[in-house]
């Protein structure tokens, strides 16, 4: 909300302006009278939010503690990130050697491109990105990327969330055995804290979107498989504690086969999603109730090969499917957004599993962006697969060998390409140091109890 | 530039060194808070600008002539000659000629700008203060900006210790 303008300046106005010229009131008027306008809050609030990038903010905020106090108020942040809804690319952490085997996780820095940010290279040079403190852990390897967190599994099979440019490490317990034999732990997501999940308190809104939260406000959902039954495992950062869904069987209408789950789970809009063999249909796990359902990709796309597209959330808590189409004939190669409508979704959801009908996908899926691909990357570049869509980036690639374009699908800009495969690293939002705070003295209560969680569960 | 026709509207803009200013009502507009006036039918008569010389005020109305929309009421007719790309390269050129003034009369702009809600000019006024924030080293934006570092020491050490890619 603007904060000029409004009733103070207005009333004062409307009050000379009529013949009623009252003696001069005191109040936030005055404050204008400052000669350096960088004292006056609403000013200063006015010039942080045009700062390029969350980096430079985090900066900022650096500055003073009125800086700071101005950049973490969570009002602020929300504008802010209305007007820069992506976060910066700092690099890739390689997670796959492209035989298939998940090496020690690498980080590939985005070359700095056009106008690159120097905070950003900042961020780059001084943070931990060769994972050091991880030294002596060889069987260190990346399950999960998302935010500017990632979720690292260590020797004893025990996981942990590591913000490489602040340096925080917050521990998370081994999953409880509970004496089942022969199950194979698959998948492990990092997702925001739940929604409608009884921690819904906990999590801000930023109008319409989910403002994510930054370390101490978490879920990690793993999924374990035993023969054909499948079951979610959550861990939950209010509660400290996993807690184990059922085994259920998926539902497999006219699929032959489970999908590949380790390799290709994906997340949006509070739900994570695995492709499968059938081309209409997608696997959905929503993470509210933690059931399973097949449910249709948007209308007339059919995915023979079902690499051809991905889904992700385009901003925060927005999820969006991109795809390839025109790759065969004479056809021109073009990239595709869909935007899901989740409250669509979710009315859906809330009537029986079993009544939605495959002609229904209209109302879920909003056809948003459509771009030939020698637009976006040039005319000799051939992709042909979707590898991932991740907090408003796309991956492509044409074959699992080939190098990996990273696209920006807010402004449809090619920013990166990379050699090796593995996940964007972006900045997290909120940047680190502002995360959660309303004013200075919550912020160092926070602080004070991610410090003291890193020195309880972290070793 | 918009040249005055007969049954446009005219408002009366007051710095409170005394001095007048007639303007289209349209430029006035620019300004969302005297926008809003407007609309709550507050401006019946002279408006009285606050904390804003007539030096600055003069500034800011040059500044609304050039970037008011030039298809006014009778439609497009007016821009139809010249290619939008062009105007927004011509409009590119003056507010960098415009912005050309020294760091006071630019801190006045800044907040009137901000006074008056006028996004452009407070987008305009502000790049400066903007780049240095961006490209230099905290101890730099704080002496060039003249901001105090008001941390206490031990709060400095802890963010200090949290932020080091901060610290160039």
């Amino acid at each position: 909300m603007w904060g000029f303008g409004d009733f103070s300046t207005r009333e004062q106005l409307c009050a000379n302006c009529s013949s009623l010229m009252a003696e001069e009131k005191e109040g936030p008027a005055d404050a204008a009278v400052v000669a350096n306008p960088l004292h006056d809050d609403d000013i200063l609030r006015e010039i942080l939010l045009r700062l390029p990038s969350a980096a430079s903010l985090a900066q900022a905020a650096l500055v003073s503690g009125r800086w700071r106090r101005i950049a973490s108020d969570s009002k602020f942040l929300c504008r802010f990130r209305e007007r820069h809804p992506s976060s910066p690319l700092v690099g890739l952490f390689a997670s796959d050697d492209g035989r298939g085997c998940a090496p020690w996780p690498h980080f590939y820095p985005a070359l700095s491109g056009r106008g690159s940010d120097p905070d950003i290279t900042a961020v780059t040079r001084k943070g931990d990105f060769f994972l050091t403190r991880f030294d002596g852990e060889p069987s260190l390897r990346l399950r999960d990327c998302r935010n500017g967190l990632l979720l690292l599994s260590l020797e004893d099979s025990s996981l942990c969330i590591y913000d490489p440019v602040s340096k925080r490490r917050v521990g998370i317990p081994r999953r409880p055995h509970d004496g089942t034999a022969g199950s194979q732990c698959l998948a492990d997501c990092l997702l925001d804290a739940g929604r409608g999940t009884g921690t819904s308190s906990t999590v801000r809104q930023c109008g319409q979107r989910m403002m994510p939260q930054a370390m101490e406000s978490f879920r990690v959902v793993s999924l374990q498989q035993q023969s054909q039954e499948i079951r979610a495992l959550v861990y939950d950062s209010n509660t400290l504690e996993w807690h184990h869904h059922p085994w259920v069987s998926p539902p497999t209408d006219g699929i032959k086969r489970l999908p590949k789950w380790g390799t290709t789970a994906m997340y949006a809009a509070g739900n994570v999603f695995w492709r499968c063999a059938q081309q209409s249909l997608v696997l959905v796990l929503e993470t509210s109730t933690m059931e399973f359902s097949l449910r249709p990709l948007p209308p007339d796309l059919s995915f023979h090969v079902p690499s051809r597209y991905a889904i992700g959330e385009i901003e925060d808590g927005k999820g969006c499917l991109v795809c390839l189409t025109g790759l065969t004939g004479e056809e021109t190669p073009t990239l595709e957004v869909w935007v899901l409508d989740t409250n669509m979704w979710k009315l859906h959801s809330s009537l029986n599993n079993k009544l939605w009908k495959l002609d229904s996908s209209e109302k879920w899926w909003r056809l948003e962006k459509k771009i030939p691909v020698s637009q976006l990357l040039g005319e000799s570049a051939r992709v042909r697969q979707v590898r991932m869509v991740i907090n408003g980036l796309a991956l492509l690639c044409k074959d699992d060998h080939d190098p990996q374009f990273v696209v920006d699908l807010q402004s449809m800009a090619l920013l990166a390409k990379f050699q090796f495969r593995g996940y964007p690293y972006q900045m997290s939002w909120p940047p680190a140091g502002l995360a959660t705070t309303n004013s200075r003295s919550t912020s160092s209560l926070e602080d004070t109890n991610i410090l003291h969680q890193f020195y309880l569960k972290g070793n | 530039m918009a040249t005055r026709e007969a049954g446009k509207k005219m408002i009366m803009l007051k710095s409170p060194d005394g001095m007048e200013f007639e303007v289209e009502e349209a430029v006035a507009m620019e300004s969302q808070t005297i926008r809003k006036m407007i609309e709550d039918d507050c401006a019946d008569t002279a408006i009285l600008i606050p904390n804003i010389n007539s030096k600055i005020l003069s500034r800011v109305i040059e500044y609304c002539n050039k970037h008011v929309p030039t298809t006014g009421a009778t439609g497009a007719a007016a821009s139809d000659t010249v290619a939008p790309a062009a105007l927004a390269e011509d409009l590119k050129i003056w507010d960098a000629e415009f912005i050309k003034v020294n760091r006071a009369t630019r801190f006045d702009l800044i907040q009137a700008a901000s006074y008056l809600n006028i996004k452009g000019l407070l987008d305009l006024t502000s790049q400066t203060t903007i780049d240095t924030i961006s490209d230099n080293s905290l101890e730099e934006i704080r002496s060039f900006l003249s901001t105090k570092n008001d941390y206490l020491p031990e709060e400095e050490q802890t963010i200090r210790r949290e932020n080091q890619w901060a610290f160039q």
